[in-house]
């Protein structure tokens, strides 16, 4: 079913990171797997090619707003990716229209949040614009905090009143964060999954592994509530 | 025993993994997207300030010399100016260059085709 973006105009947010670990971790679950690398600098891409990781993640770069809708169509995987890239451009919102779910990463910071407030009025928009065709069309989305501080570490006051500020504002959020953890830069150095890093040692590898497992099995329930919606309608 | 001083047995240092216990059933594969109208989709995100971050074709000297200007207007002629986005601006150029087409006589031959 789901073609899932992950977008926020704001660069370094989490997004390529957000996308690798959700990815990889759903193929070695068993899924068939796809991202598209719509991010100008192909961060997984280059991941991909010049790595040796053995994923079944399949990565297909290059994307443009001129090919987008070409290279989706050709996908038959269980889920496909969209990772695109940190600006506000017509490939984002060709992407977000084109998608079942999208995930909005935020660090907590101001500029951030901001900036996703771009992404989430866009997303709003978008699908104004596809329920005039289809007036079922839903494009729903979720805000993902990331770099937040591992379980059990102080938790900073400008974190705590922008998490409050989502609550008020009423946007839908997953409970689970992606935490700052070296094990995540540490796939893009070494070109591996976290499953992969093993021998290398990195930080508290177990905790980073835990995050992401619980992190994957909120999105497969929140898409599987979302089905179950659209289904009932 | 693994550690470099023996210390740690590979059993203590295990820790289990939540692997493979997610439930991936029913999830079927991706399907053929409805089709989408762009030059609605960029109208609608355009306000929010996105737009086309890719260079705009380079038009060839055979494409641009294609075109021939009418010299004398059998009626008043008056002016239009229109804003649009980069897509809809690519997609009646292109339109009007593949056809060797003045951009009024591009207009009028989309006016005649919707009918109007």
């Amino acid at each position: 079913m789901p073609v899932i973006a992950v977008s926020n105009p704001k660069g370094g947010a989490g997004k390529s990171t957000t996308t690798l670990l959700l990815a990889t971790y759903l193929a070695q679950s068993g899924a068939s797997v796809c991202v598209l690398d719509a991010d100008p600098n192909q961060p997984i891409m280059d991941w991909k090619t010049n790595g040796l990781s053995k994923t079944t993640l399949k990565v297909i770069g290059g994307i443009k707003e001129s090919n987008l809708m070409e290279v989706l169509d050709a996908q038959n995987d269980q889920f496909v990716f969209i990772d695109l890239e940190g600006t506000a451009s017509v490939l984002v919102s060709r992407s977000i229209a084109m998608s079942d779910f999208v995930i909005i990463p935020v660090q907590a910071s101001a500029v951030d949040v901001r900036q996703a407030g771009k992404a989430i009025r866009a997303v709003k928009d978008e699908e104004k614009v596809a329920q005039r065709s289809n007036l079922l069309r839903k494009i729903p989305y979720r805000v993902l905090m990331t770099r937040t501080p591992a379980p059990g570490a102080p938790v900073s006051s400008v974190q705590r009143q922008l998490e409050s500020e989502l609550v008020d504002a009423k946007v839908p959020r997953f409970r689970t964060s992606l935490a700052e953890r070296l094990a995540y830069k540490a796939i893009f150095v070494e070109r591996l999954t976290l499953a992969e890093l093993g021998e290398h040692k990195v930080g508290n590898l177990e905790a980073a592994y835990q995050n992401i497992h619980e992190l994957v099995e909120e999105l497969v329930e929140t898409l599987r509530e979302l089905d179950r919606n659209e289904v009932s309608k | 025993m693994s550690s470099k001083f023996g210390l740690i047995d590979d059993a203590d240092d295990a820790v289990a993994r939540p692997e493979g216990k997610i439930d991936l059933s029913g999830f079927a594969p991706v399907q053929k997207r409805p089709p989408i109208d762009f030059a609605e989709v960029d109208a609608a995100a355009a306000p929010h300030g996105f737009v086309s971050r890719e260079a705009t074709p380079v038009l060839t000297e055979a494409a641009t010399h294609g075109r021939r200007r009418r010299a004398v207007q059998s009626e008043p002629t008056r002016h239009l100016a229109v804003r649009m986005v980069q897509s809809q601006y690519d997609r009646f150029v292109g339109y009007a260059d593949r056809y060797k087409l003045t951009y009024h006589d591009a207009i009028t031959k989309l006016l005649d085709a919707a009918g109007e």
